[in-house]
């Protein structure tokens, strides 16, 4: 209704022009600011930090940065229905400890049944958020907490190491071209993930259940059946992240593995232009956002910034982050 | 009219019948499972309800229960603080730092450094109308990086004299830990039931914007609680300083999830509004108590202890959501 | 009118309110006595709650001025409007529902022992005593929630009066309540009459207004109407200075009275909802179009969505094409070939962000492609056949839905009904809050649909569209059907001697 749309009294002609003017260019910075902050930072590390441009170090990025894109994916799919996923750190520690419990079945068994294990938490996740109607939020911090809990049981509390070769060393250690296979597995899954929203059904229905509940339902969207879906892929995700860490670590380490990785994938996906308030989904954004924060995290280690200071700043960087992102929605 | 009313009696006298029963079922469950849990776990294990073996499950259990009473008051009020653990633990270090100065200032210093930290969160929060999870999860990961900057590795006070006494000696045979427990949630129940202040938080808990029509000022006190929740994270944070006698940066570790696993076990709701100091008093000892039984058991490690809050948060939100459902009259 | 001070309490002088170039109030002059109450009337868009919103500022004013006991005030915020002594009391209660009758009425201003612990006693006495003073029989401990909502809304005006209120607005506060409720309410109102208080009643239910109000204030189109004491504006003329009737000569023409000859398309039998839908029957034949008049608030949205399955009837059978619909979602009956058009563009029908495209092919995803995939080709096509059909005006299939006027909004949701080739339509309010040359559009797209064959059940706030559109109208009044009449040949009047006399000989509610 109009009534709810406050607007200014009309002014005049020629200086609303300007300010709309003045507006869109705010607009397109705003809407391109993950890759405009990218390659400015990317630009200041070459000009500044020794040895950024050396392809060992982008390789090191691009592993550390793999499992980042994956639950940040499968965040932004979250996002866009206007939920959020916090379990995605604890699911990729659970993953870890599942490997190193089902190691006897053989690396691909015991990698296959990790993801099977979140993807079907995630799939509780999105149980207890359709069926039950609790509040995102408080669903996956109870099994944020749950999750880790249960990690840490599965191994007795400790870390344990895995086997060297195999898959797992593949995953861990193999590069192509200098790019590890790891960063090429989560690009294609990106792609997959980006065609998934772009190209069928449920990325539409995802996209109408954030953007209007009432309206997706009485437009006959399946909107628990896509809710569901959304949270087990995010599930699956976090999973398949959780191997790639294990891989790269060579051990289950439920202490160590997705700590606080909830607060990077939120931060990246929302950075990378998916709005808290649903509605809209950037596959790209979310994968530069995740980019972004790796690279910012390698410019701290690289300048021999202290972690304990790096950390301190990158709490001040994400919070700066989403506060102008807020303004803008 | 007097027809109508004789026969709409009962059955809202049936209603208002069920509506109390939920509500002593949210604020008395934990207590109710404590006891049970104590009386069962104590046949099997008889040192658990040995006097001093009680006398440590609390004094172990004190510093998240000053936590939890911070979180139940920013619980109820509709908000959620992640920073109170990393609070804490720079809380530890800020006292190690500080007693040189003199036991007050070890004591007061971490509770002001806790306030200003709340001071950030709740501006950002009120102000700016952040979302509580991101700012105060964002200040987790700042404050953590910011005791580990102050000190690497644990601080030892060395002879902190009176400072250790504060949380280490007794009155009247209990530990001092025990008492500031009590007194604080005594007093905490004190501000949250008859002050305005506790009324407010209720209010805007209950509903923000019917408070702010009916002249709460939300934005302070909202801004204020997360203050106070911040001192007393810090002020736990001191006080588990004087009992260890050292700075421990890595201290309180997942203290933001049990603090919220205690209060919400203990009939606080989640979605704000709802709670009493009662029932979140009796989470933080159910989960002390389940600490010392798994402990107890011997062949456990520490990590089912998480696992049991998480698996206890997950029941009681569950049966939180069942229960508000069932009252929403679907 | 017990009105002994001849200065109005709240007045209200030449105001106007423009939204985006829209004036949703124009020229609105207005005033309240004290020991009043002030019956204000209007049909949808009539700038009822710009109005009641300016009142407690919430808007500002663009232009005119208030008044305050004869002095000009502005309110710069809502709290400076209740402060001033003016209270809204919603249907919405904006009260705290976990907290006790005493504790609402008495939220910031407790009484304390020394200035800081608050004296529970005291409190609890106080609230009491006020409920006690305003006949109001409940026990001020009691959690508010556990209450009925015409007590929480009686709770709403004590706090209002016992923070002094010299104005109380009721905005539709009998809409949800049932009839005992409704007696209490009126009794507190009479109460507060009798102490001087000015009360502005908004309701949609006539009778009550009747049963209650001292004088009438009637919006229409953002304008002001006419201000008549209570008795000198008979139903008859109420219901034509709410509906207006100005486009008469347009009336009934495309109607038809043989449009009944064509199969039962659509059929409901004694279909019930709550108390907002009773034993509803209707039957819509192929290419007839059938206007559910009534007013507001008379169960008439309620029954779209009781068909469509958006709300789940309790009894009742819906018949589509011979099929019966029962437990059926919006999901089921798009797929049997229903399609709805939801009242509220905003918040039911859009999906603002999202292009016209996707908010087009929504309800056809499915049929767009294979395997779940959507094909963008199919889509695309879609979007350009209805853009050209229905002439909607856009930049591209790629411009998000919130960029076009709301005709053209509508237009692309008309659209995403079409799409799924329905057999029977259901528009509630199609052409709500669009200028009138979309409205011109949209009527004469739904006598081509029905030309084509389709069964339409259409509403609207206004009488002459209806006429414009219709073969034959079903009255609808509080949930229940009053008459029927076949447009060919009628005007306005005798549709509003029908809805008035529906109004006149609503049966007491006894909703037991």
């Amino acid at each position: 209704m109009a009534e709810s749309v406050v607007s200014k009294p009309a002014r005049a002609a020629a200086p609303q022009r300007t300010s709309r003017e003045k507006r869109s260019v705010v607009d397109w910075l705003r809407s391109n600011s993950v890759y405009i902050a990218f390659a400015l930072l990317v630009a200041f590390n070459l000009a500044v930090t020794p040895g950024f441009d050396n392809v060992y170090a982008l390789r090191q990025l691009l592993f550390e940065a793999a499992p980042l894109i994956l639950i940040a994916l499968g965040q932004s799919l979250a996002i866009g229905t206007r939920g959020i996923d916090l379990s995605v750190g604890s699911m990729m520690a659970l993953s870890s400890s599942v490997i190193a419990v089902a190691i006897g079945l053989g690396q691909p068994g015991a990698i296959v049944t990790a993801i099977a294990v979140t993807t079907l938490v995630g799939l509780f996740n999105g149980s207890m958020v359709t069926f039950l109607r609790v509040d995102p939020l408080i669903s996956g911090l109870a099994l944020l907490v749950a999750g880790r809990g249960l990690a840490k049981v599965l191994l007795g509390g400790s870390r344990v190491d895995l086997p060297s070769g195999g898959i797992l060393g593949w995953l861990g250690m193999q590069s192509y071209f200098f790019v590890p296979v790891v960063a090429i597995i989560a690009i294609v899954i990106a792609v997959v993930v980006a065609a998934l929203v772009r190209g069928t059904t449920f990325g539409r229905y995802t996209l109408f259940a954030g953007a209007s509940r009432s309206a997706a339902f009485l437009a006959g969207t399946p909107v628990r059946r896509t809710l569901l879906g959304v949270y087990a892929i995010s599930g699956l995700l976090a999973g398949l992240a959780g191997v790639f860490a294990s891989a790269r670590t060579g051990a289950a380490d439920p202490n160590y593995i997705g700590v606080l990785f909830e607060l990077d994938a939120i931060a990246a996906a929302v950075i990378g232009g998916n709005p808290l308030s649903g509605g809209r989904v950037s596959i790209l954004g979310a994968v530069f956002g995740a980019l972004l924060l790796q690279v910012l995290d390698a410019t701290f280690i690289m300048n021999n910034i202290d972690y304990t200071y790096a950390q301190i700043l990158k709490a001040g960087f994400i919070v700066a982050a989403l506060y102008l992102q807020r303004a803008g929605h | 009219m007097s027809d109508t009313a004789t026969t709409h009696a009962p059955a809202a006298r049936d209603h208002a019948r069920r509506e109390r029963l939920v509500a002593l079922v949210q604020s008395r469950l934990a207590l109710a499972v404590l006891i049970v849990v104590t009386l069962g776990a104590g046949a099997y294990f008889p040192n658990l309800l040995a006097p001093t073996n009680i006398e440590n499950i609390v004094t172990a259990a004190s510093f998240l229960g000053l936590i939890v009473l911070g979180q139940s008051f920013v619980l109820i009020m509709g908000g959620l603080d992640l920073s109170v653990g990393s609070m804490l633990a720079l809380g530890t270090v800020i006292s190690a730092y500080t007693l040189p100065y003199g036991w007050p200032v070890a004591l007061l210093a971490p509770a002001v450094a806790g306030a200003l930290v709340g001071l950030i969160d709740g501006t950002l929060i009120a102000r700016a109308k952040m979302a509580p999870f991101i700012v105060t999860l964002a200040a987790l990961l700042g404050i953590h990086g910011i005791a580990l900057a102050l000190a690497k590795q644990s601080m030892d006070l060395g002879d902190a004299g009176f400072f250790g006494t504060i949380a280490n000696g007794e009155i009247a045979g209990i530990n001092n830990m025990i008492w500031i427990l009590l007194i604080a949630f005594a007093l905490g129940a004190l501000v949250l039931n008859r002050t305005r202040y506790g009324m407010a938080l209720f209010a805007i808990g209950g509903n923000e914007d019917a408070a702010r029509m009916m002249g709460v000022r939300v934005e302070r006190i909202k801004i204020a609680t997360y203050m106070l929740s911040g001192a007393l994270a810090g002020l736990a944070g001191a006080l588990l300083a004087a009992r260890l006698n050292s700075g421990l940066p890595t201290a309180g570790e997942g203290y933001e999830l049990q603090s919220i696993a205690a209060a919400v076990v203990g009939g606080v709701l989640l979605t704000g509004g709802v709670g009493t100091l009662t029932g979140a008093l009796s989470g933080v000892l159910l989960l002390g108590l389940i600490q010392n039984i798994i402990n107890q058991i011997g062949t456990l490690s520490a990590s089912y202890q998480q696992l049991a809050s998480g698996a206890f948060l997950l029941v009681a939100v569950i049966i939180q959501s069942l229960l508000s459902h069932r009252r929403g009259g679907e | 009118m017990n009105t002994t001070s001849t200065v109005p309490v709240l007045e209200a002088r030449h105001i106007t309110k423009t939204f985006r170039g829209f004036a949703a109030l124009d020229d609105v002059s207005f005033a309240l006595m004290p020991g009043e109450v002030h019956g204000l009337m209007g049909e949808n868009g009539a700038g009822k709650s710009t109005l009641i919103k300016t009142l407690t500022g919430f808007h500002a004013p663009d232009a005119g001025e208030l008044r305050l006991a004869g002095e000009a005030v502005t309110f710069a915020d809502p709290r400076a409007s209740q402060n001033a002594g003016i209270a809204a009391v919603y249907q919405e209660i904006n009260l705290i529902p976990e907290r006790s009758v005493a504790e609402n009425i008495m939220l910031g201003r407790e009484p304390r022992i020394g200035g800081l612990i608050i004296d529970r006693r005291r409190l609890n006495a106080e609230a009491a005593d006020l409920l006690s003073r305003y006949g109001i029989h409940v026990q001020a401990t009691a959690p508010l929630k556990s209450l009925g909502l015409g007590m929480q809304q009686m709770i709403a005006i004590t706090r209002a009066i016992a923070l002094g209120a010299r104005v109380v607005i009721l905005d539709e506060p009998t809409s949800a309540l049932s009839g005992s409720e409704v007696d209490l309410l009126f009794a507190l109102i009479n109460r507060l009459r009798d102490d001087g208080v000015a009360i502005l009643f908004v309701s949609h239910r006539l009778s009550e207004c009747y049963a209650l109000c001292d004088r009438l204030t009637v919006l229409r189109d953002g304008r002001h109407v006419c201000t008549e004491t209570t008795a000198d504006l008979p139903r008859t003329a109420l219901v034509t200075a709410m509906l207006g009737r100005e486009r008469e000569a347009e009336a009934a023409g495309g109607a038809r009275s043989e449009a009944r000859d064509g199969p039962t398309v659509l059929a409901t039998e004694d279909l019930s909802w709550r108390d907002r839908v009773r034993d509803v029957s209707l039957d819509i034949h192929a290419g007839e179009v059938v206007g559910l008049v009534g007013l507001l608030g008379s169960g008439r949205t309620e029954t779209f969505k009781a068909i469509f399955g958006a709300e789940r009837a309790d009894a009742g059978r819906i018949m589509l094409e011979g099929t019966p619909l029962t437990r059926h979602t919006p999901a089921i009956s798009i797929g049997h070939g229903l399609a709805f058009l939801p009242e509220d563009r905003r918040a039911d029908g859009i999906f603002a962000r999202l292009p016209i495209r996707e908010n087009l092919t929504a309800t056809t995803l499915g049929s767009l492609g294979r395997f779940g995939l959507v094909s963008r080709g199919a889509q695309r096509q879609l979007v350009d056949e209805f853009v050209e059909e229905l002439s909607i005006k856009c930049s591209g299939p790629q411009q998000a839905i919130s960029e076009l006027s709301g005709g053209n909004q509508q237009k692309v949701l008309l659209a995403r009904c079409l799409a799924t080739r329905p057999k029977a339509l259901l528009l509630d309010d199609p052409t709500r809050g669009i200028d009138v040359g979309a409205k011109d559009e949209v009527h004469a797209v739904i006598r081509r649909l029905a030309g084509e064959g389709m069964a339409v059940l259409v509403t609207s706030s206004e009488i002459d569209e209806l006429l414009a559109i219709c073969d034959r109208l079903v009255a609808i009044n509080e949930g229940e059907i009053a008459g029927e009449l076949d447009v060919a040949g009628r005007s306005a009047d005798d549709v509003l001697h029908l809805l008035a006399g529906a109004a006149e000989h609503a049966p007491a509610r006894d909703r037991a």
